[in-house]
């Protein structure tokens, strides 16, 4: 069923960015933007969202990588469980092989390269230049940041972020909740719940016991 | 208002450096690590102390030992990550040793050393000291290490080993270089005056949009300060490690409802442990231990840890917040380290010795004992 209005739900600026993009894919459907204010930095007030009708209109929950895409996740969770339909915003200015799998309130930016086999799993966030190579699997509430380049068959576990400018070399795993924010290449697979962030001289390593 | 006992020499010279290696870093309790990190037979960690390679692992998940991290055959380093869980063998010609004592257990073919019997039984690992308070693990590399007494009063043990009672089961670790004697750092963090000039910013995010809700930059309660005229030599080792307290007045976070809370939430908690951590809590919500260990006078290794007060449902997942705590972390250290670097550079022969005032007192006691124990008199300067 393709509902008639589609709400672009989430934090600023990231609902005009998709709703820009919506309008342009769908020009005959009524594109309605929802700014949810924050009750601390991490946490949507859900509050607004209550008069919206999951029989009328679909949705997309706009939202950054904070707290490791767990905000976003949250939000999509929230609206799922509610009962709406979700829609993906794919600029038209993204390449796509015809066999890409691409999931649920997935946003892939312009200039995105997403190669024959891929798999692009619901929620994950794809910012402008990035290049996914064939056969690579993106988790979900995944984000990549500009002209990242993730290689050939490599698999990027869900609720990671990927930096800027990063490189994942062929076959690379990447963890579930990891972060590589220190621009290079990655040529080892990285352990769950590893973060590399500026300034650390190596991962920054969380363990449970 | 006095002069610091300590002149540009103890932050600058190799000769000094080296002497603090021999008083300090290898003849007294340092922190090493955390013991909940060694919970399961053979998991270990390593560090390096006084510029001695350790590894501090446990035979059981219970009993904590620590040995000098090199093989007897050629010194290699039998654990080369800095966490794991491997029993102690070597990488480089497979000899073994046992995690209870030490002691070689076996070798990879044994006919190509012809070893006998006595030979054998009479190789080891060098063995240390070990003392574990609460969550905390201490080493001792000397040959007959002090009391553990003598270096922090019961009252500072029992005061660290209840806060970190507190410490969830999931901490994180990492690791980085800076470039500032470590003793700077030590002293950046006894005073609690640069706050609002370097920090403002930082700190302020985290306050109450109250307009009069600021870091109280008074004297810490629970400190009397010293005014005394005490001769540096009066200094004793127990008083360098202390307890400070501040007020922050904090906007709840996401967190505060999800923890049992240490303290109360209006309190920033400060444990300053001699030589080289400051253990500390914000609103006992999360805690941090900050460790500088010195590599050059030049250059310090800065180690954190951070763990949030442990979650009253194991549902909660900390995972995010972990790495939020250790980039916000950075930001704040990264802010000390510009005037630090700056500070380290700019001391030179015809530096004064810096002039501290009441609110330093713990600052210049450091230094008085320092002075009194590590520098010889030549050094000592006037």
């Amino acid at each position: 069923m393709s509902h008639q209005i589609i709400h672009v739900v989430g934090l600023a600026p990231h609902v005009m960015r998709a709703a820009v993009i919506l309008r342009e894919l769908h020009p005959d459907r009524d594109i309605q933007t929802l700014e949810l204010p924050l009750l601390d930095e991490f946490t949507p007030d859900m509050k607004p969202t209550e008069t919206l009708d999951r029989a009328t209109s679909a949705v997309f929950a706009a939202c950054d990588e904070r707290a490791l895409n767990f905000t976003r996740f949250g939000l999509f969770f929230q609206l799922k469980a509610r009962g709406f339909q979700f829609v993906t915003c794919i600029s038209p200015r993204a390449s796509m092989a015809p066999n890409v799998k691409i999931g649920q309130n997935v946003f892939v930016a312009s200039g995105v390269d997403i190669g024959s086999g891929a798999t692009v799993e619901y929620n994950s966030i794809l910012r402008g230049g990035v290049r996914i190579a064939d056969g690579a699997r993106i988790g979900h509430s995944v984000y990549v940041g500009a002209s990242a380049n993730i290689g050939v068959e490599c698999t990027i576990g869900d609720n990671s972020v990927i930096g800027p400018g990063v490189l994942i070399g062929d076959g690379v795993k990447v963890g579930k909740n990891c972060s590589l924010m220190v621009p290079g290449l990655y040529t080892k697979d990285v352990t769950e719940k590893t973060f590399y962030e500026a300034g650390y001289d190596g991962p920054i390593r969380i363990e449970r016991y | 208002m006095r002069r610091s006992s300590l002149d540009y020499r103890a932050y600058k010279s190799d000769a000094v450096m080296r002497r603090e290696m021999e008083i300090i870093f290898r003849n007294k309790w340092i922190f090493a690590g955390l013991a909940c990190t060694l919970k399961k037979r053979n998991a270990f960690f390593t560090r390096v102390i006084g510029g001695v390679f350790i590894v501090v692992t446990t035979p059981d998940g219970t009993t904590i030992k620590a040995f000098e991290n090199a093989c007897a055959h050629r010194q290699m380093p039998i654990q080369t990550e800095s966490f794991g869980n491997r029993g102690l063998v070597c990488p480089y010609h497979a000899w073994s040793y046992a995690c209870e004592d030490g002691r070689l257990k076996g070798l990879s073919n044994p006919h190509l050393y012809e070893m006998r019997v006595h030979e054998k039984d009479a190789i080891g690992l060098r063995e240390f000291a070990v003392q574990v308070v609460g969550e905390l693990v201490f080493v001792n590399l000397a040959n007959e290490p002090i009391p553990f007494e003598s270096q922090f009063s019961n009252e500072f043990v029992e005061k660290i080993r209840d806060a970190s009672s507190y410490f969830d089961k999931t901490y994180a670790y990492s690791k980085f270089r800076a470039g500032y004697n470590w003793k700077l750092n030590f002293e950046n963090v006894m005073d609690y005056n640069h706050v609002p000039f370097i920090h403002s910013n930082s700190f302020k995010k985290l306050l109450k949009e109250d307009p009069n809700a600021q870091v109280r930059y008074e004297h810490p309660v629970d400190v009397e300060w010293d005014k005394s005229n005490r001769p540096p030599s009066d200094v004793t080792l127990s008083e360098l490690s202390f307890t400070a307290v501040g007020e922050i007045n904090l906007k709840p976070r996401w967190y505060s409802d999800l923890i049992r809370r240490y303290g109360t939430s209006d309190a920033y908690y400060n444990w300053f442990i001699f030589p080289n951590v400051n253990f500390c809590s914000v609103a006992g919500e999360h805690f941090l231990i900050q460790q500088y260990m010195p590599v050059t006078p030049d250059i310090l290794e800065y180690h954190l840890w951070v763990m949030p007060a442990e979650r009253l449902s194991l549902r909660t997942n900390f995972t995010a917040l972990l790495r939020g705590l250790m980039i916000s972390e950075k930001q704040i250290i990264d802010e000390d380290s510009v005037f630090m670097e700056q500070l380290q550079a700019s001391l030179n022969p015809t530096s004064k010795k810096a002039l501290h005032g009441a609110y330093e007192h713990m600052v210049y006691r450091f230094g008085d004992w320092y002075s009194t124990h590590v520098l010889n008199d030549e050094e000592a300067g006037q």
